[in-house]
């Protein structure tokens, strides 16, 4: 069944209709609809793989970029505000990176994997380390803002950074990522030099992290008290036109400072709430680009037999989360029982249709971080994240409940289909290794408000927070004063270990600390990883030269790049 | 005018030989062949809940994962969902809830719906400013809005959306209770009634109510089938009947939808199972109907 | 007659006011509130709960919040979106003529479809045409609307890679493609309306012909036609109008699905958002609109009684 697309089978008019104009096209690649963080609509959320073949097979031709045209995709919803320092929601973070710039971005091309988030120059020209505790920034000195009053296509400064990075730190939820800068002096109107407390390894990342620093002009957030009502940046595309709950029209910045981008005159997001609408909407041709349910797969190739598929695996942290304030999960061998109970090959197989990883501490998503869980290098921590009822029985014997232990596990129906199976799968296997587990399905906003910032009882569990650099990751989730932690972990050892590897500047030592981290916190299953389901972009053949990441919606600012060939 | 209503003076109250009424109930699959299917499905609806456990060849929740997503076969009748669980064992528990959330919640919207409309539509004035304005309240609210706000407040779970179900059904229909006690109010046989001195509660209840028993039939069938609809709108939307516990609603809305062009069955037999419930229900509400309303008795 | 009119107008007014009273209390009842709700999605949003509470005026008493929400809401001040933190009331002048046209939409269609099927079914009771348009009317009351609406988008983009379009566009600026757009989910939340209304049809008509009146009124010899149209329809059509009348707030509940599927920008999406974020101002700023058409709907429907069933009279 598993090629096999049911419907079609009922027509044979197909064979006349499908195919679009067949041209040797170049297939491309992007990243759109993507993981869904806190607020996904299951199916394209969570991330996978041993993340997939690299794009080889997609590279293309070198042709020369048309220019026009109007690029079609959509959203998922409205984003809760345009304001990205107001709100960490991917819907307004991928909104934002149309049009601003940050200091850098994550870095695109055909040989480079959806996983690999290496940084390159946006408005910086370049960046040099002069100590430990210093990092300097040039700015390229012909960014100019958008045209459009009150700012007038006035140069951009290093002013302006300054001042972002203050109302950054004023007010964005992100703000602790950079809490070690202590100080950001503007020498001239093109350095900025950020002086920090402690070497920081992520700065560079944080800098161009869709999630963190972007920058916006004083003169807007002045005038509206936040930039809320309008956009107005220094980025590819300006905003035309905004209907809550139908689109968004943007038109290219003809002074965006990379000569020659955008190649497109626009793009259009049209906002659509449903899965299956999307998805038809992506087979029918009508959007160019937009993620692919992983169930919808076959249909869509079949459908679209040009179409790229690039598959990527999200960073999304899938895991169960315990009450350890109390007994019984503050007792170590009852977590890692649970830990053992969890079929995560099951859950690939189950759940993602048998694409997707088995996830570790760092999940499978960071491709330059994790260790995958049958590695050498996870040691004796790998047993904990084995498959092993056996084991399980006995760890929670062993900790005094040898009728089994009876327990509940909270999620929410919040996050749709896919996750609510989880969840049950999840109870299931627990339910094997001597859990006696009432499944206690909350709304999502009541999980919100009290299961996901550790107001629960027992066990806990499903979608997770999304994060780009271990460091974000390890201190929201982990770190004792965290806000963030699902569980309330409160360890010293785990604490003393996140700043370890925030101060560790060489890669191949600071990857150390990681692994040693995985095996740690593998073994103490504060948050016993699950596992992922990979994400699918698909890409119409006339959508040239996008190359998704495994940011996905997070970041939108593929839309300088691309461009459209529809002959 | 007075003479076109001579006719409904002249009703009386519906006999009360049981002979006759069972006489009546067998005559019934043979007059009524719609409503007969209708009864016939409703019977076997009812005898799956009641003896799923038996009818059932799996657990509910039991997981096959290797057998996941197989078309029906005589090992899975109705093929299996992602996890390998059998559809058919689920659809047959699915029936349990329902039963549950359809004649629960039908049930507190009939007593509620015919004491509201009934004595509103009986004492009139303040009595029935007063419970109309509640109603009219109550009324405001966009259906689905207020369940998924009630759900919200009391929790989700099996009882509470058959009771927040039952509520939201009840008073919309006390108006329909309402406005057909209003017109069989100005029917003479009442003002005789009252003249002879019968009691509020006799009037109300022994003279307006059987008269308003057909509408309440027609509505509270209706309502039948559309509570199982809520259900099933409201999974959509997140709000159903939670996990683990199958609903045909949620198997329909969720993963249904999921897998719908690579495992169609397992939306189609839920779904299928839904529209006949909602038929059945309704086609036996339509011949109940023909045959229950005393001025239609002996026209045939 | 025009008595009970400004009476039944004026009455509304404590029903507004029970309708802001049930709303405030129910809207802050809601477990999880808005502020831990905010702090759990986006910690760092403000400093600590107090704060937050602080900033968004929840720390006042409650009785001072329902008042001063009152007093914003006679001015026409239904306040900002705590999530967008736009004006609600700005929102809602654009989102609420796209609902109200799908609801008007659809009850056009329900009627253009229910009234005729559901005469004739009551007219040939029994016959095969009466048991095909009972089947019909039960089946379109039997399939969910979104699985209805779920078929029909993506059937077609699998068989003939053809979707109707994803791009709403207003009604002042291209009538046709708004009709074109709205015309599909009209349909379908027409579909579950004819049901019932066809249902509601057919018994009435065949109840009012059962009745006396109508067999003197063909004894004395006036014309089916007469008699189907002048008596029986008018006196069918009570039921009818209240059945539409009580599907208003069921429509205005389809349509939140039904928008969301067909990428509508009306209120029902802005609700179901408002609702998950508990995004207090809209959830009660909408509520209180929709509230408000409920109501004068329910008003027309008494009037129409008494227009259309002389019987029916309202002074005392």
């Amino acid at each position: 069944m598993d090629t096999e697309n049911y419907w079609k089978r009922r027509t044979s008019r197909r064979k006349v209709l499908a195919g679009f104009s067949a041209l040797a096209s170049a297939p491309v690649v992007a990243s759109i609809v993507g993981c869904g963080g806190d607020d996904d609509d299951d199916d394209t959320s969570g991330g996978s793989t041993t993340s997939g073949t690299p794009q080889s097979s997609n590279t293309t031709t070198a042709a020369t970029p048309k220019t026009g045209g109007t690029i079609q995709t959509t959203i998922i919803g409205d984003p809760p505000t345009l304001d990205p320092f107001l709100n960490l929601s991917y819907r307004s973070q991928g909104v934002a990176s149309f049009v601003y710039s940050r200091l850098f971005q994550i870095d695109t091309g055909p040989n480079i994997e959806p996983g690999d988030l290496r940084v390159s120059p946006d408005v910086a020209a370049s960046s040099e380390q002069p100590d430990k505790m210093q990092f300097t920034v040039k700015l390229n000195p012909g960014v100019k803002w958008q045209n459009v009053a009150p700012v007038n296509g006035r140069p951009f400064t290093s002013a302006d950074v300054k001042y972002s990075f203050e109302r950054f730190m004023a007010k964005s939820p992100n703000r602790t990522a950079l809490s070690p800068v202590t100080s950001l002096e503007t020498p001239d109107d093109h350095t900025v030099i950020f002086k920090t407390s402690m070497p920081m390894a992520p700065l560079a990342f944080y800098l161009a992290s869709p999630t963190h620093l972007y920058l916006m002009p004083r003169e807007v957030i002045e005038a509206d008290g936040d930039a809320s009502k309008r956009m107005i940046g220094t980025g590819p595309l300006i905003l035309e036109e905004y209907q809550p709950s139908a689109i968004f029209k943007w038109k290219k910045n003809p002074d965006y400072h990379v000569a020659g981008q955008p190649y497109v005159d626009g793009a259009t997001w049209i906002i659509i709430a449903d899965t299956a609408t999307a998805t038809a909407n992506l087979r029918s041709g009508k959007l160019d680009i937009a993620g692919i349910p992983s169930a919808d797969l076959d249909s869509m190739k079949q459908a679209n037999k040009n179409m790229t598929v690039v598959p990527f695996t999200g960073f999304t942290c899938n895991s169960l989360w315990f009450d350890i304030t109390k007994p019984p999960f503050n007792d170590i061998r009852v977590r890692q029982a649970a830990s053992m109970a969890i079929d995560r090959k099951g859950l690939v197989d189950a759940a993602y249709n048998g694409k997707g990883a088995i996830q570790n501490i760092v999940p499978a998503g960071y491709s330059a971080w994790t260790l995958p869980v049958d590695d050498p290098k996870m040691g004796d921590s790998k047993q904990y994240l084995e498959h092993n009822v056996k084991k399980a029985k006995e760890l929670l014997a062993s900790a005094g409940h040898t009728g089994g232990l009876t327990t509940t596990l909270s999620g929410t129906t919040g996050y749709g289909a896919t996750n609510n199976q989880v969840m049950e799968l999840l109870a299931e296997m627990l339910k094997e290794a001597n859990f006696n587990i009432t499944l206690n399905m909350k709304e999502y906003a009541a999980h919100i408000a009290t299961t996901f910032v550790g107001k629960f009882d027992g066990m806990a569990g499903g979608v997770g927070s999304t994060f780009f650099e271990p460091d974000d990751m390890f201190t929201s989730l982990y770190f004792s004063t965290s806000p963030r932690r699902n569980t309330l972990v409160n360890d010293p050892k785990a604490d003393a270990l996140i700043l370890k590897q925030r101060q560790e500047l060489d890669v191949n030592a600071r990857k150390e600390v990681i692994n040693e981290m995985q095996r740690y916190f593998a073994e103490q299953a504060y948050l016993p990883p699950l596992a992922a389901g990979t994400s699918f972009v698909g890409i119409h053949p006339w959508l040239k030269n996008v190359y998704p990441k495994a940011t996905g919606a997070y970041d939108s600012s593929w839309i300088a790049k691309a461009w459209l060939d529809r002959s | 005018m007075l003479e076109e209503q001579a006719g409904t003076f002249s009703y009386v109250p519906p006999a009360s030989s049981r002979f006759r009424v069972l006489k009546r109930s067998s005559q019934f699959l043979v007059d009524k062949p719609l409503g007969g299917i209708g009864a016939i499905i409703i019977a076997v609806l009812l005898l799956m809940a009641i003896f799923a456990p038996l009818i059932a060849p799996f657990p509910y929740a039991e997981n096959h994962i290797s057998d996941r997503l197989q078309g029906p076969s005589l090992r899975y009748f109705f093929g299996t969902d992602a996890s390998g669980r059998d559809i058919f064992s689920r659809v047959v528990y699915g029936a349990r809830v329902s039963v549950v959330v359809g004649f629960g919640a039908v049930s507190i919207s009939v007593f509620i719906a015919s004491v509201l409309g009934i004595v509103s539509a009986y004492y009139g004035g303040l009595v029935d400013t007063l419970i109309q304005r509640l109603v009219d309240i109550w009324l405001s609210f966009p259906s689905l809005v207020i369940l998924i706000s009630i759900m919200a407040v009391i929790g989700m779970g099996l009882s509470n959306l058959t009771l927040a179900i039952g509520l939201l059904l009840s008073v919309g229909f006390s108006r329909v209770v309402r406005a057909s006690a209003l017109t069989v109010k100005g029917n003479l046989f009442i003002e005789a009634a009252t003249t002879i001195g019968a009691s509020d509660m006799r009037i109300m209840f022994r003279h307006i109510l059987p008269n308003v028993v057909p509408t309440i039939i027609v509505i509270a069938t209706v309502q039948l089938g559309a509570a199982i609809l809520i259900e099933s709108s409201l999974s959509f939307l997140g709000y159903g009947v939670p996990p683990p516990r199958p609903s045909w609603g949620g198997m329909l809305s969720g993963s249904g939808l999921v897998y719908f062009t690579k495992a169609p069955w397992m939306a189609v037999f839920p779904g299928a199972f839904i529209t006949l419930a909602v038929f059945g229900f309704n086609m036996l509400g339509d011949g109940l109907r023909d045959a229950l309303d005393p001025r239609l008795r002996g026209s045939r | 007659m025009r008595a009970y009119a400004l009476r039944r107008v004026i009455l509304a007014a404590p029903t507004l006011l029970g309708v802001t009273i049930i709303l405030f209390a129910l809207v802050r009842m809601l477990p999880g509130d808005a502020v831990q709700q905010i702090l759990g999605e986006y910690p760092g949003y403000a400093s600590d709960e107090d704060a937050l509470r602080k900033e968004l005026g929840l720390d006042k008493p409650i009785p001072q919040q329902y008042l001063s929400w009152v007093g914003h809401v006679v001015r026409l001040d239904l306040g900002e979106s705590l999530q967008t933190k736009r004006p609600i009331v700005d929102e809602l002048r654009m989102r609420a003529p796209v609902t109200f046209e799908l609801g008007i939409l659809a009850i056009f269609l329900g009627l253009c479809i229910s009234i005729p099927i559901g005469v004739l079914s009551a007219l040939k009771q029994d016959s095969l045409a009466d048991y095909a348009a009972r089947t019909l009317s039960v089946g379109m009351l039997a399939i969910p609307g979104f699985w209805l609406a779920t078929l029909v988008i993506t059937l077609p983009s699998i068989w003939w890679q053809w979707t109707p379009s994803p791009t709403y566009t207003r009604f002042t600026e291209d009538p046709v493609a708004n009709l074109g757009h709205m015309f599909l989910p009209a349909l379908i939340l027409a579909t579950a309306l004819s049901g019932t209304l066809m249902r509601v049809t057919r018994t009435e008509m065949i109840n009012v012909m059962r009745q006396d009146y109508i067999r003197t009124a063909r004894a004395k010899g006036l014309s089916n036609y007469v008699v189907l149209i002048r008596h029986s329809l008018r006196n069918a059509f009570i039921p009818v109008i209240t059945v539409i009348g009580l599907q208003v707030p069921v429509i205005i509940g389809g349509s939140v699905i039904l928008e969301n599927i067909f990428t509508i920008p009306g209120t029902g999406r802005y609700l179901l958002e408002a609702i998950s974020k508990r995004d207090y101002p809209v959830i009660q700023g909408i509520n209180l609109l929709l509230a408000l058409v409920v109501i004068f709907t329910n008003i027309a429907v008494d009037l129409s009684y008494s227009i259309i069933d002389p019987r029916i009279r309202y002074s005392r």
